[in-house]
């Protein structure tokens, strides 16, 4: 580094650019950014898996044991016995704090939104999801008996259990397996403490990568060139091993620590009799209630439990000892159970390495050097940029991103899982387009929405425009500020105003109607009705900006170019067409683009004339994400609804901005 | 081609009268320039012909035509602006063509005007580039471009040169006068600037205050102009002009006693109150004490000639003397004028002895 200093200074562009710390420091960065989030991401994967495991080997073990106690009788006399055994339950288990038994007999449905012996309140946020479960239940019961179909009232899970969904933070439920195939379904739901997860914290890798990167700066410090890249392609390449190494050591960790708790609950059904109840071959083999897979064939070889012997080939899977049996499960089995994202995580972290490597590559080539370089050499130009930035960062980027994010997740009950794609898919796989809630009517009523709006303003404003243009008019100043007037009021209020206007029984414009002598209308009833009233509350609103662009422009267009068209013999609507247009286009394409953006999430009007009426038929993509964010408590919905607004925007603009090359000035 | 013909024409806004009964006939073919100072009036009288103001009165004619109420489009005249009015949107080829497509040209004949003109105008590798892509004196060729193509009878152009650069000027200023040449179109051509008006015109027109001061060939102006407002306005440096009394049959001023040359004898009366104009070319440095005493002030060599500021008594004086005059700053020589070029005017008027009817010359309008 130090000898090479005058070289660089002489030559900032020279044919072979030297890596310098700058660069490793970005590359490091990075590629420890990028490596954290995949454990991070694995880590809670791990914990919500461990979480899960170990509240079905609770509910087992709860269940068992209040089986062997009370035994549950399928009469009416067993009013209050769910609650009794509920108490009995968390009293018993330890780490189960809330339970609840449901049981249904063939009329009945027995859990009476007890919790523990108490009546589940309602608005509890914690007894919420309890209480909705045996309501749902409840009713799918009735409304089954009333319509007299056989629909399952409990959904079940490829492996023969209920399913309840378990948000983290909440009121945690799980899904349990099922004792009885019979018309006896029993359903607990546990409320436990995180289990904290021993394994390589996240904090071990972000020691090995200050070691990297301390070894790299000091490497970059005494050598410069190949070997530097050399050294640090290999560092990079270490750390990627290592990350890789570390997922698969605990990635068997937790197939352990899997087949453990399998052990435990079984053990702890065993315990209570409960195995029996389903093993028909009175020999401790379980195989009938475990193996049945997605397809309803039974697998035997998944789960061998009791007399079986110990398996030969121990890579196949666990063996554990649980009470009085051997239970070995497949690793096959265990992934399925656990669907383990780990291969996929390998497989990550090793692409990071390699992205890590290729900024490295790039960097010696001199691009980020070159970035790094620019950063040094105008460090007082970023550092005056850099509080509007910050301003940026949190107002603008943060929200955005935050609701990118919170578009791959669901939410409920003050919690957020991860759902993938699940949101946008089920936002654009329905095609049910005669539903007024159905994204694509949504998006159909916008785009007429916007399409007819924008047209108006830009035909009124521009006519305007052109009006207030001609030199022959007097008084110019004061219909220019009549019509901005619009404009300058505040849209809520011109929203609210001509919602009184179009009152059916007390607003102007059915009294006008009525003075001429017509029969007033239920504005909002109808679709086309309603959509009119918010046409024309957002027209009023909309074409003074239309109009104050278009008059700026036409005024900023010399008027000799307008007398050498006329002695080029143009008459008035070849001067228009010819000149006026294409000249107002570079103000006006970009005005039209904002508008299209404006009006397209133009929410206070359609939320506060129509207020989507009739039916939410009125309501365009914005108001829609709204009320599915604040009304349906469907949070990452909502944010996935946004996020589908915002590309579609995104792309609407890239192309009109391509096609018509707005952000050119015609006089450049 | 055709000729042009101006009579009696007016120009008034409101209260204010722009142009006076201007009243000229330009010949088929003929190169006419108007100039004078800054708001004299020829840029809005072109206009009028152009058709862009309306005529308050008098009578417009192009040809046999009378074109008062006709429309630019209808008057087949071609215009070339002092800011060019280039369309910005358009390519030179589409700024060119404007004014034949929209006479619904035939295509194959707009193409072969267009080439022509770019052939001429050496814009044949610049016909798809945009205005905003040329440079000043490109942009103009454009302008000139879109005005040959349309093969009018009359061309305009309104200080056409005023945005160039010296150098640029000269230039475009010869092209100007060979494409004259090579098309014979009729030509009004409006500059403040007597350089271009004396080398471009068949025809100078010289306007100050809305009222035409003089029409003529330019060494014609040059020699025998009207009044002091023409004698000064054109040439450069402007001419020198000394307050004289006739006394005793000669002329007398501050420091000068002349005798009349015999070509004044008989229009001049004793104790008449005249101006005296002699052109700094027309004087010479006096061996003894010559014509005139002058305190120099400031010299100006050029190389062929040198350029003597100062004044005689508190009258300013621009002479120019043979480059090897040996004058001093401070130094108070003698001049001899030359009495065949000296010129005379009524004081009060300003106009030429002889040419009483001119327009009277309001002093200070000068530039």
């Amino acid at each position: 580094m130090n000898q090479a200093s005058p070289a660089r200074a002489g030559a900032p562009a020279s044919k072979r650019p030297r890596p310098r710390g700058a660069i490793y420091l970005a590359v490091s960065v990075a590629v420890i950014t990028l490596a954290w989030m995949t454990l991070a991401h694995f880590q809670n994967l791990a914990d919500e898996q461990q979480l899960q495991a170990r509240r079905v080997a609770r509910v087992a073990r709860a269940l068992a044991w209040t089986y062997e106690q009370e035994g549950l009788r399928e009469d009416d006399a067993a009013e209050g016995q769910t609650q009794r055994l509920a108490a009995a339950a968390v009293a018993k288990v330890p780490g189960l704090e809330r339970a609840l038994i449901l049981r249904k007999t063939t009329f009945k449905v027995h859990s009476d939104e007890a919790l523990a012996g108490e009546r589940l309140d309602r608005e509890s946020a914690a007894d919420k999801v309890l209480y909705d479960t045996a309501k749902r239940i409840k009713s799918d019961v009735r409304n089954n008996r009333e319509e007299r179909e056989k629909r399952p009232e409990l959904t079940r899970n490829p492996f023969n259990e209920i399913d309840v969904e378990a948000p983290e933070g909440g009121p945690l439920t799980v899904s349990v397996p099922v004792f009885d195939e019979g018309d006896f379904d029993a359903m607990a739901q546990v409320v436990a403490a995180p289990v904290e997860l021993d394994g390589p914290a996240p904090l071990n890798l972000l020691l090995a990568a200050a070691i990297a990167l301390i070894l790299g700066l000091l490497i970059g410090r005494l050598i410069t060139g190949p070997p530097l890249l050399l050294a640090g392609s290999g560092l990079v390449l270490c750390f990627t091993v290592y990350g890789v190494i570390s997922l698969a050591g605990w990635r068997s960790d937790l197939r352990m620590y899997h087949a453990e708790v399998e052990a435990q609950t079984f053990a702890a059904l065993d315990e209570g009799g409960l195995l029996a109840a389903s093993a028909p071959d009175q020999q401790g083999t379980l195989a009938p209630m475990i193996t049945r897979d997605s397809f309803g064939e039974a697998r035997g070889d998944l789960l061998a439990l009791g007399q079986a012997p110990e398996p030969t080939d121990s890579t196949a899977g666990v063996a554990v000892k649980a009470g009085d049996f051997t239970l070995t499960v497949s690793h096959q089995w265990l992934d399925a159970r656990y669907n383990t994202d780990l291969d996929h995580l390998s497989k990550w972290a090793a692409g990071f390495g390699l992205l890590g490597m290729l900024i490295f590559l790039l960097g010696a080539v001199g691009r980020i050097d070159r970035a790094g370089r620019s950063l040094y050499t105008h460090r007082t130009a970023y550092a005056y940029l850099s509080p509007a930035m910050m301003g940026m960062l949190i107002l603008v980027f943060v929200p955005v991103v935050y609701g990118i994010v919170l578009g791959f997740q669901t939410r409920q009950y003050n919690s957020f899982t991860f759902a993938g794609l699940d949101n946008y898919l089920q936002i654009l796989s329905d095609f049910n387009y005669s539903d007024p809630r159905n994204f694509y009517f949504k998006l159909g009523v916008t785009i007429l929405w916007t399409v007819s709006n924008v047209v108006l303003h830009v035909g009124i404003g521009l006519t305007l425009a052109l009006m207030l243009n001609d030199e022959m008019l007097k008084a110019k100043g004061i219909f220019r500020v009549l019509l901005i007037v619009p404009w300058a009021i505040p849209n809520y209020i011109t929203a609210i105003i001509w919602r009184g206007m179009f009152h059916k029984q007390f607003g102007a414009v059915n009294a006008f109607i009525e003075t001429m002598g017509g029969e007033p209308t239920s504005w909002f009833q109808d679709f086309w009705s309603a959509f009119a009233t918010n046409l024309t509350t957002n027209t009023w609103l909309g074409f003074p900006f239309m109009m104050v662009v278009s008059l700026g422009a036409l005024q900023s267009i010399p008027s000799d170019l307008y007398e050498a068209a006329t002695v080029d013999g143009a008459s008035r609507w070849q001067r228009f067409k010819d000149i006026t247009l294409p000249l107002l286009m570079p103000a006006l394409v970009p005005a039209v683009i904002v508008g299209t953006v404006w009006t397209f999430n133009m929410f206070n009007v359609i939320y506060l004339v129509s207020g989507g009426a009739p039916n939410g038929a009125t309501d365009i993509l914005i108001t829609d994400a709204f009320r599915w964010a604040f009304e349906r408590d469907s949070y990452g919905y909502a944010a996935a609804y946004s996020t589908i607004i915002f590309l579609i925007l995104l792309v609407f603009t890239l192309i009109t901005n391509r096609i018509t090359g707005a952000t050119k000035g015609a006089f450049e | 081609m055709a000729s042009v013909t101006l009579d009696g024409i007016y120009k008034r806004y409101k209260d204010n009268e722009v142009v006076t009964d201007a009243s000229l006939d330009i010949e088929d073919g003929d190169f006419l320039v108007l100039v004078g100072p800054s708001g004299c009036g020829k840029s809005t009288t072109l206009r009028m012909i152009a058709g862009l103001e309306e005529i308050s009165a008098g009578t417009l004619k192009i040809g046999d035509r009378v074109v008062n109420d006709l429309s630019p489009r209808d008057r087949d005249v071609a215009m070339v602006f002092q800011s060019y009015a280039l369309y910005p949107h358009m390519s030179v080829r589409d700024n060119i063509s404007f004014g034949l497509r929209l006479r619904k040209m035939d295509k194959g004949e707009i193409d072969k005007r267009v080439g022509e003109a770019a052939q001429i105008l050496g814009l044949t590798e610049l016909l798809d580039r945009k205005p905003k892509a040329m440079s000043g004196g490109q942009r103009q060729r454009v302008a000139m471009g879109r005005a040959i193509v349309r093969h009018p009878e009359v061309f305009l152009f309104d200080e056409p040169l005023s945005n160039l650069d010296a150098k640029l000027r000269v230039q475009m200023r010869t092209e100007i006068a060979k494409l004259h040449r090579r098309l014979g179109t009729t030509t009004i051509y409006v500059t403040h600037d007597q350089v271009e008006a004396m080398t471009l015109a068949k025809h100078i027109v010289v306007m100050n205050l809305g009222v035409i001061q003089q029409v003529g060939a330019p060494m014609d102006l040059y020699r025998n102009p009207a009044n002091t407002f023409v004698a000064g306005f054109i040439g450069s440096p402007s001419m020198n002009f000394l307050d004289v009394e006739v006394i005793g049959g000669r002329l007398k001023g501050a420091d000068l006693d002349l005798p009349i040359p015999d070509r004044f004898k008989g229009q001049i009366t004793a104790g008449q109150q005249l101006t005296l104009g002699v052109r700094p070319e027309h004087f010479f440095e006096a061996t003894g004490g010559g014509d005139l005493p002058m305190r120099v002030e400031v010299i100006e060599p050029l190389g062929a000639e040198v350029y003597v500021i100062g004044a005689s008594g508190e009258t300013p004086i621009t002479a120019r003397l043979a480059p090897d005059t040996e004058v001093q700053v401070a130094q108070t020589i003698g001049l001899d004028i030359d009495a065949e070029h000296l010129h005379l005017f009524h004081r009060d008027t300003g106009r030429a002895l002889g040419r009483e009817d001119a327009p009277v010359s309001v002093v200070g309008a000068a530039h």
